[in-house]
């Protein structure tokens, strides 16, 4: 670690409080008081954050600040890791994601997550979109399931490119096209949230676009979080931002507030590029 | 001078020019200004000298070992008395092995005749002859090699790709030795084939029911027909393996996807390698297993169930009858045996599913056996059925479980409660004991080979092609 790493981490260390406005009235999810550890090693500490109601926040920081650890307590993805352990509370709609009589199951349907690499199940592009649909039997007939799949590409602004070869492997689609097909996948489910991990740094500026562009769509009926490391990208799609800084969240407001703004010291080191 | 000891020498050799070359290309680098200035690093040089020295003398030796018998043979014959060049091929070559016979002092000479007293005496001066100038040969070879290699130790010269080049020749001998045996084995295996097609016709090979190999050796024997019908031994083949798949695919492909999906890395870490020393275990074991243990269980329950139907009036019950060896104990234990085949590959490809695939299922609200069921077994399928196919070719190959426990009598059935044979049991019992290389007996286990082998082929290849389709999958 060299000293102005060093320097920040002391930052970091005498800054427990986080500035900007982390708390909302009404919001979809709130956060209070997190720490995530793997095995003895705190990723998180003591985070306290409200998600508004189909807002985007987008969430900042150098690798390994512990952004995506973060995200993946919202869904209690961190499950499937035997060595992860989240306390806190953290609630979605007054009710707390980690009690022990919630299922997981239903929770991860109200809380979808699109990841960074596109994964396409091997199956066809059809079976992929219906997947969510059949696990949860949300539809009664093959009609029903003809229609959500159609109104599951056309939100996702795929149905064009792909109406006509929907018994095709969806493997062989572009990479930009699974990740959006992607997306259909988890808003066939009709989640209340989607979580988004990096959805575009394995895409080219185009298809980015074309993701970006759909993220703002749909936020208008979701609740939209998405984990990012392209600045642009954040001041783009998200109403707020919150930036992470070795485990510690530093900064939440307003986009705008944050990139023209910033009140913390470490945010404006990062935006400006001075760390990261 | 005996082989070892001369490959021990030339061994020593060896040792001693990697040392000399590695001084000489020390002394070499010096007056330059040190090993930077060397095209290479001073090891290259020395194994450059090594190999220069070892391989034209091995390559002497082996091709001396192996071509000195038949030079000396023809020309020893070429001594024998004008008389002896009108005889047969068969006839030479015993006349040729009491010559060398009485070369060694086993025989007298007077037995073959004083004619040949030449001819003994040649071969034993030619035999003294190569004895004492392999060595001899060898050593200068080796000593020659050196000096080339010696030679080559410049600063200019990259002994680097020299030894490269050697290398990559070693390597492309060692990976065609095993391409070579193969092509051995089928042609020979067809020759006799085909030599047994001279005397069977193809088709009731092919489509005959009935077999029964025995041939009279007197014309009034009894009972040796000697019909040579493959399908009772098919089906056998079949209904055996059909039976062990059915045991060990289900069993093994859950004790996969429990290990690769379920337990915890303390459980797997005991449980694979306990499931693998399943494989270890000689089939000879497994053998006796069967004869002794499973199929008189077997035999027990039939008796039991008998009694029981006919207690009960239950026809087909009353009428059961089971044989003591039986197919189905011979499935059984040779299927606990691929177990695992089939755990271990569809384990290893159970494993290569991307974890990203799990994440994107769990992410939608799947549990873990949807997950496993829709996406993970799904897509893993073809690595699978590649796995189970290879465990069929095991099966179908398998022998020393069924002799002992499925019996020899070929009985066209697909009654698993009856005694079945299979294709390679007998080729076993063709071949066993002193047999006559002229009969069709014994060049219908030839045949019979070759028809295994055109199976098990077929099999791997379309594993193998479905193997390769898996891989494409993700890419």
């Amino acid at each position: 670690m060299n000293t102005a790493q060093q320097s920040m981490a002391e930052i970091v260390k005498e800054t427990y409080q986080t500035v900007g406005l982390p708390l909302l009235d009404d919001p979809k999810m709130r956060v209070r008081n997190a720490n995530v550890f793997y095995a003895d090693k705190q990723a998180i500490f003591d985070v306290n954050l409200d998600i508004g109601k189909n807002q985007v926040i987008s969430m900042i920081g150098p690798s390994g600040c512990g952004k995506s650890t973060f995200l993946r307590c919202l869904n209690r993805m961190n499950d499937t890791i035997d060595i992860c352990r989240v306390e806190g509370d953290l609630l979605l709609e007054d009710q707390d994601m980690y009690d022990k009589k919630i299922d997981v199951v239903e929770l991860r349907a109200r809380v979808g997550m699109v990841f960074q690499k596109p994964n396409p199940f091997p199956k066809s592009i059809y079976e992929n979109v219906a997947y969510g649909a059949r696990i949860h039997g949300l539809t009664d007939n093959k009609v029903q399931l003809d229609e959500l799949v159609e109104t599951s590409l056309i939100r996702c602004g795929l149905w064009k490119e792909v109406k006509d070869r929907l018994n095709e492997p969806a493997t062989g689609l572009s990479g930009g096209q699974q990740q959006r097909l992607c997306i259909a996948r988890a808003i066939a489910v009709n989640p209340e949230v989607i979580l988004m991990d990096e959805p575009c740094s394995a895409l080219d500026p185009i298809a980015t676009a074309t993701v970006e562009e759909l993220i703002h769509e749909l936020s208008q009926n979701f609740t939209i979080c998405i984990v990012t490391h392209s600045m642009q990208q954040a001041a783009r799609v998200s109403q707020r931002t919150a930036y992470f800084h070795l485990g510690k969240l530093i900064e939440v407001n307003d986009t705008s507030q944050v990139f023209t703004n910033p009140e913390h010291q470490l945010t404006e080191a990062y935006i400006t590029g001075r760390i990261g | 001078m005996n082989l070892s000891t001369l490959l021990l020498i030339i061994l020593a050799g060896s040792a001693v020019a990697y040392f000399i070359g590695y001084t000489r290309s020390q002394q070499i680098a010096k007056p330059i200004g040190g090993v930077r200035n060397l095209a290479t690093l001073p090891t290259y040089y020395a194994s450059m000298m090594t190999l220069w020295a070892l391989i034209p003398a091995l390559l002497l030796v082996f091709f001396w070992s192996v071509l000195d018998g038949s030079i000396i043979d023809s020309l020893v014959k070429s001594s024998f008395p004008e008389e002896a060049k009108q005889f047969s091929e068969e006839n030479l070559g015993l006349i040729m092995s009491q010559v060398s016979n009485v070369a060694s002092g086993i025989g007298s000479i007077d037995v073959l005749g004083q004619e040949y007293a030449p001819a003994v005496d040649r071969l034993v001066s030619l035999t003294a002859i190569s004895q004492r100038a392999m060595p001899l040969l060898a050593v200068c070879v080796l000593v020659l090699g050196a000096l080339m290699g010696f030679r080559a130790v410049r600063a200019t010269n990259n002994a680097r790709y020299t030894v490269e080049k050697i290398f990559n020749v070693a390597l492309f001998v060692c990976s065609s030795i095993a391409i070579f045996t193969t092509f051995g084995i089928v042609f020979s295996v067809l020759f006799e084939s085909i030599h047994f097609f001279q005397k069977v016709p193809f088709f009731d090979f092919l489509l005959g029911t009935h077999w029964s190999p025995q041939i009279a050796i007197r014309a009034d024997q009894a009972g040796a027909s000697g019909s040579f019908g493959v399908i009772p031994l098919i089906v056998g083949t079949l209904l055996i393996s059909l039976i062990a798949l059915l045991i060990a695919v289900p069993v093994g492909l859950m004790s996969a996807i429990y290990l690769s999906e379920y337990a915890t890395s303390k459980t797997r870490s005991i449980v694979k390698p306990m499931l693998e020393i399943l494989a270890g275990v000689p089939t000879v074991v497994y053998g006796f297993f069967a004869a002794l243990t499973v199929a008189p269980a077997i035999r027990q329950y039939g008796d039991k169930l008998r009694d029981w139907g006919a207690d009960n009036d239950i026809g087909w019950l009353a009428n059961l009858a089971v044989s003591s060896e039986s197919a189905l104990a011979a499935g059984i234990v040779m299927g606990v045996m691929i177990i695992p085949f089939v755990s271990s590959l569809s384990d290893d490809v159970i494993n290569a599913v991307p974890q990203s695939l799990r994440d994107g299922s769990y992410g939608l609200g799947a549990t873990q056996s949807e997950t496993i069921k829709k996406v993970i077994f799904p897509a893993a399928l073809p690595g699978i059925v590649g796995g189970v196919l290879l465990a069929a070719s095991r099966a179908i190959g398998e022998t020393m479980i069924v002799v002992m426990a499925a019996g020899l009598a070929a009985n066209l059935t697909v009654n698993p409660l009856e005694a079945v044979t299979t294709v390679t049991v007998q080729i076993v019992t063709l071949l066993v004991g002193d047999q006559e290389f002229d009969s069709a007996k014994t060049l219908a286990a030839f045949a019979l080979g070759l028809f295994l082998f055109v199976i098990t082929l077929a099999l791997n290849v379309i594993a193998l092609k479905v193997v390769k389709r898996y891989r494409e999958q993700y890419d």
